[in-house]
């Protein structure tokens, strides 16, 4: 694992994109996109619906190779990233499982070994270890024999969160993961993700529509809305007549992330 | 009694036969079940007819021919509803009828006793040769092999496949594996069950297990536990009430999926989640 942290460190940023312009089939979804994510820092993509975001992840993600210009996760394409692929977590938006999916929590968890572990091997000891140290990480150790349908919203956004820590994970991706939690689940998750940042030296990228809350715990925040509009910290980021423009006619919901707690 | 008809040459490997299907069904039927393939299995089997006709009239073995045939119908399936241009259950409605259709008039022309329509369509496990034996042996080998090796893998795309792919796993590739494991497997029953019924064993075995329990290691089990049962104990009632073996084994797997549906913790434990869903919100 030190190994990995070194190597991580002198390759400069976790991501950096230059010029990056992205189709999906003859539609332009992201424009000559320019930024840089260093190593450690937790990032929030925010913009209106259909900007893009979940694009971008999945770009990132190396689902969509349909783009021009360069990106770069830990220095490499992400199609050619081969081992380094463990490196990155990624946590849906809501896993579309069947609720009634005979698993348990420990066995979502160690699914999420079964690709490093390499095709075709059996799983071992140290991959249930693994599953259980990140269960513990996410505080969800408790709940690892229950039936993964049991678990209310929170608990399963906090099980596949576990599910993307248990690889060799330095970078989680995430695609707003708090749709259908209410507020205490949402805090708290935030707060979780924010744990993870600073003790464990994760790089964390969160897509969201919610600039209120990603801006308590957010280092900058990545406004797009097709192009990127601005890259900035969430304070700066709130003062800008850009936000407006970005989000187009969402001004209430801006209106809220103006008065955001703790400021 | 039960020495009287294993006495029986033909009854032996009716019951070998039996068991062989039963136990491949029910593996597979595992992943039809979570991944909700049903419908692709009643397409590909149903399609089969056209591959064993074909077979008929070339002389071919119909198990390979149709063993082919089903194959190529599975991915055209598979690449069809990945494609995305028109609907999975469109593109199975319209595959199988049309295959179904040609394998009925090529049977027709070739007017001879080993093309016999019926013994296809609903099978004739009394009259399994040795060959026949080996062959359903080596097809149920290699099906076996493929899913015993890539288990997890198969697991965890049929969990999610979007996060699959994200983990870095060829989705793609197992998806249509999955999907030959299905298409070998319903030409392995064509004799024992014939086509028309063998999409039944696709899915009742693990359907039981998946009523019964909620952890896939004990679902597997239940299954292959119904899958042989049922298929040896229809054939032995086929035997004693002289009446057709396969569907009677169809009956006799349906009978213990009502008893196992009668009995599922599921229904209580779905209840008692809708309630309190609808009384405590999402969270």
């Amino acid at each position: 694992m030190t190994g990995v942290i070194e190597m991580e460190q002198s390759q400069g940023p976790a991501i950096e994109a230059r010029d990056l312009s992205v189709w999906l089939g003859s539609q332009k979804v992201l424009e000559d996109v320019t930024f840089e994510i260093p190593c450690g820092s937790f990032v929030a993509v925010v913009g209106p619906n259909g900007a893009g975001k979940t694009t971008l992840l999945r770009v990132l993600l190396g689902l969509v190779r349909t783009y021009e210009g360069s990106v770069l996760v830990f220095g490499e394409p992400p199609a050619r990233l081969g081992e380094r692929r463990h490196m990155i977590g990624y946590v849906p938006q809501r896993s579309d499982f069947d609720r009634r999916f005979p698993a348990r929590v420990l066995d979502v968890v160690m699914m999420g070994r079964v690709a490093c572990r390499g095709l075709g091997r059996r799983l071992t000891r140290e991959d249930r270890e693994a599953a259980e140290r990140s269960l513990e990480l996410v505080d969800a150790l408790g709940l690892k024999d229950r039936p993964i349908g049991e678990l209310s919203g929170g608990q399963q956004q906090r099980v596949f969160l576990a599910r993307a820590l248990c690889s060799h994970t330095r970078l989680l991706l995430l695609d707003e993961p708090n749709t259908g939690l209410d507020v205490p689940a949402q805090n708290h998750f935030y707060q979780l993700l924010h744990t993870l940042q600073k003790e464990q030296g994760l790089t964390i990228v969160v897509v969201s529509h919610d600039v209120a809350k990603v801006s308590q715990f957010a280092d900058s925040i990545l406004c797009i809305n097709k192009r990127l509009h601005i890259h900035a910290h969430p304070a700066e980021v709130q003062a800008s007549p850009l936000l407006e423009q970005v989000y187009g006619c969402e001004v209430e919901q801006l209106a809220m992330a103006r008065h955001r707690p703790g400021d | 009694m039960w020495l009287e008809m294993l006495s029986y040459g033909f009854m032996q490997r009716a019951l070998a036969a039996a068991v062989i299907t039963g136990a491949l069904c029910s593996v597979v039927a595992f992943f039809v079940v979570l991944k909700r393939l049903s419908f692709v299995g009643v397409g590909v089997s149903h399609s089969a007819l056209g591959g064993v006709a074909l077979g008929v009239i070339a002389g071919v073995d119909p198990v390979i021919s149709g063993g082919i045939f089903a194959t190529a119908v599975a991915w055209l399936i598979g690449w069809v509803s990945r494609k995305g241009h028109i609907s999975e259950d469109t593109a199975i409605g319209t595959f199988f009828s049309a295959s179904m259709a040609l394998g009925v008039i090529l049977l027709g022309l070739a007017k001879s006793y080993t093309a016999d329509l019926m013994s296809f369509l609903f099978g004739n496990i009394l009259a399994i040769t040795e060959t026949d034996l080996w062959l359903l042996g080596g097809l149920s080998a290699a099906v076996f092999l493929f899913v015993g090796v890539f288990f997890k893998e198969l697991l965890t795309m049929t969990f999610d496949e979007e996060l699959a792919r994200a983990d870095g796993l060829p989705v793609g590739p197992l998806y249509f594996g999955l999907l030959t494991a299905i298409a070998l497997t319903v030409v392995v029953t064509v004799k024992a069950v014939g086509l028309v019924l063998s999409s039944a064993l696709l899915v009742i075995p693990a359907a039981v297990g998946f009523e019964l329990v909620k952890d896939f290691r004990k679902m597997l089990w239940i299954s292959l536990a119904t899958g042989v049962i049922g298929s040896v104990s229809g054939l032995v009632v086929s035997y004693y009430l002289d009446v057709a073996s396969g569907a009677t084994i169809v009956l006799v797997l349906s009978l213990i999926f009502l008893v196992a549906y009668a009995v599922s913790p599921r229904k209580a434990w779905v209840r008692r989640e809708a309630f309190r869903r609808s009384g405590r919100g999402a969270a």
